[in-house]
């Protein structure tokens, strides 16, 4: 383990590494801070330049801009009163109304306190699990693999926004457009229509550029903007009272307990399990009636959680890759990039890849408190840009990254047809991250179903005495089950949530 | 933003999967070899998205075609926002190759900024000078991207 964590800091030391995390978590902390940008747009607008970085630097900049965007969220959502992203959306609960009672400062520092400690527990429990993991992994066969990413594929489906069913066409969308190209094991070309642009399938680049970049330009614009409240925010009226104090770390160490649960999960980031804290604190405190009103324990715990399941989401993408959200999934695309197959192998062939962006986590985080304590006044500052004139800088840098990608201006069309299905897929109730994952783990579900078959000689009954690929597929059975009862009876279980709190 | 009515966006958007459902499903089942479950052929895989993605899309709209009434109305969508961006895409698609990045930035820059209505014509252009020589620096200059920067 120490050498390990020698090699990893060795590797994150060098002068690159740590400017292209710098680069990353300040970049993350802007665009989590200004209304309507987040991690995921971001990450999208990046990954085509990442293939112009080394491969352990374009990882750590995309790291961190996670990490950052998850630190400045709540900054919005405390200041203004509107979420940043959407996992920082439980931060409005409590957040906004201490700003309000001239309390932004406290506000802001404990959510500050809170982010570092989750994602301490998160990168700890993500170095004692992954090497074990990874280990275990690498005796997994395709029956395995076929499984397991089936479980992930129907956790995202189900525990998305809207009900299972639409979860599970988006998921069926995605496998589906990445079955479009060459087949790998034949050479026949499937849905390529003769065009010769797309006998090397749907890039993911355009479709995530399209799908999230453009959609959310078009459901933004025209949105009002508000400006922060004005609030002495020096370090000496950030530091909260012994009472505070008291009554926020055991709030943090339930949440970041539940966060690292939750985000190890494949599927289930995504701020659900945020409102799930918020719940539980509410439930078990002796002033309940305060919630809503400012009570710091419904701060500290949501962001304790949130920051902690940022951590643990990265064992199942880095061991297993099997991403569990968006941003793992365009991380994992970084990788295949930059020709690094994702899975158990990288560990053992890349370890100052693995250990260097864990590193990169560590040294991030303290890069990210020292801009957020003494220097929140200059994101607060940052409020003020009006997303009009943000907006089109959006859509230029999306149409310069995919040329970037593969200099076609094909894929510009095909951005351009998938930001217009993506905005009418919403218009519908849809949501679009299902369909990304699908699109992700498409080729690799395929290839493992086919090989699973062909040593059983067709017989399905393999996944039975296989005792992981079963115990993974008994799982799916009962996530579909239990979203699909919760939403016939009462809604899905998110909504129900949000709104139980909101209200 | 605005959502359509639950029904009718359940009526519009599960047929429209069914129909893409059902047509690959139909494509790969005719012009893809299915093979069989011990050694798949490129269509199988393929065959069996399009008819559970057709089955899900009937399960969300035949609940919603049962319930009756009208459909009520299509909500008011912003179709402004929607032609500027997808005008700048266009337009940057069509002048990269021609013209380079500078003038082609520029003219996307413009086209998507008439989005917001109350933007400026002087502030939007003096965004899409400040954005055009910015990105020129950024990625002809810094990354080296292989794009000529003017049509000359």
């Amino acid at each position: 383990m120490l050498d390990h964590i020698i090699l990893g800091f060795s590797e994150a030391l060098t002068l690159a590494n740590l400017w292209y995390c710098f680069a990353g978590v300040l970049l993350g902390t802007l665009v989590g801070v200004l209304p309507g940008l987040g991690a995921l747009i971001t990450i999208s607008l990046l990954l085509p330049f990442t293939y112009y970085l080394p491969v352990d630097g374009a990882l750590i900049m995309l790291a961190g801009v996670y990490f950052g965007a998850d630190f400045g969220g709540g900054t919005t959502s405390i200041l203004i009163g509107i979420p940043g992203h959407p996992a920082a959306a439980v931060d409005v609960l409590d957040g906004y109304p201490m700003a309000k009672q001239g309390k932004a400062g406290v506000a802001l520092f404990t959510k500050c306190i809170a982010s570092a400690w989750g994602s301490s527990v998160g990168i700890l429990l993500l170095m004692l699990a992954a090497p074990a993991l990874s280990a275990f992994a690498l005796k997994f066969g395709p029956a395995e693999y076929f499984m397991l990413m089936m479980l992930g594929l129907v956790a995202a489906a189900s525990v998305g926004r809207g009900s299972p069913i639409k979860g599970i066409s988006m998921v069926l969308l995605g496998l589906l457009l990445a079955t479009v190209g060459t087949d790998v094991n034949t050479g026949f070309q499937r849905f390529t229509f003769g065009l010769p642009e797309l006998s090397n399938g749907i890039g993911l680049i355009p479709i995530a550029m399209g799908l999230f970049a453009l959609t959310e330009v078009i459901s933004s614009v025209g949105k009002a903007s508000v400006a922060p409240m004005n609030q002495s925010l020096r370090l000496r009226d950030q530091l909260p009272n012994r009472e505070e104090w008291r009554r926020s770390w055991p709030a943090m160490l339930r949440g970041s307990g539940l966060g690292a649960a939750f985000g190890a999960l494949p599927g289930t980031s995504g701020g659900m399990a945020t409102f799930i804290a918020y719940a539980i604190e509410k439930r078990i405190s002796k002033r309940p009636a305060e919630f809503g009103k400012g009570a710091i324990e419904g701060l500290a715990a949501p962001e304790a959680c949130n920051n902690a399941g940022v951590g643990t989401a990265f064992i199942p993408s880095l061991t297993l890759g099997i991403p569990g959200d968006a941003v793992m999934a365009l991380l994992l695309a970084a990788m295949m990039l930059q020709g690094i197959q994702p899975g158990p192998m990288v560990m053992t062939m890349h370890p100052e890849l693995f250990w260097g962006l864990i590193a990169s986590f560590w040294i991030g985080m303290v890069i990210l408190v020292a801009l957020n304590i003494p220097l929140i006044g200059i994101w607060v500052r940052l409020l003020r840009i009006p997303y009009p004139l943000l907006f089109p800088a959006i859509v230029l840098f999306t149409c310069i990254g995919v040329m970037s990608v593969g200099n076609s201006t094909f894929d510009l069309w095909l951005t351009l047809i998938f930001g217009i299905a993506g905005f009418a897929l919403i218009l519908a109730g849809f949501d679009v991250v299902p369909l990304v994952l699908g699109l992700i783990l498409g080729a690799p579900l395929e290839e493992n179903l086919r090989r699973t078959l062909l040593l059983s000689d067709g017989d399905f009954g393999v996944f039975l005495t296989r005792p992981i690929a079963l115990v993974a597929g008994l799982f799916a059975l009962v996530i579909l089950g239990l979203s699909l009862v919760a939403h016939f009876r009462r809604g899905p279980a998110a909504q129900r949530l949000v709104q139980g709190e909101m209200e | 933003m605005n959502l359509l009515p639950e029904r009718s966006r359940d009526i519009l958007g599960g047929l429209a999967l069914a129909v893409i459902g059902g047509g690959a499903a139909l494509r790969a089942g005719t012009h893809l070899n299915l093979g069989s479950l011990g050694n798949m052929g490129p269509g199988f895989f393929p065959t069996i998205l399009g008819v559970a993605l057709a089955l899900c899309g009937a399960l969300i709209a035949a609940p919603a075609l049962m319930r009756g009434g009208k459909p009520g109305a299509i909500a008011r969508v912003n179709l402004r926002a929607i032609l500027c961006v997808i005008g700048s895409v266009a337009v940057f698609a069509l002048t990269i190759r021609l013209l380079g990045l500078v003038p082609s930035a520029f003219l996307a820059v413009v086209v998507a900024g008439f989005a917001d209505p109350k933007t400026k014509l002087s502030t939007l252009v003096l965004l899409a000078i400040g954005l055009s020589v910015l990105s020129w620096l950024v990625f002809i200059v810094a990354l080296g991207m292989p794009l000529s920067a003017l049509p000359f």
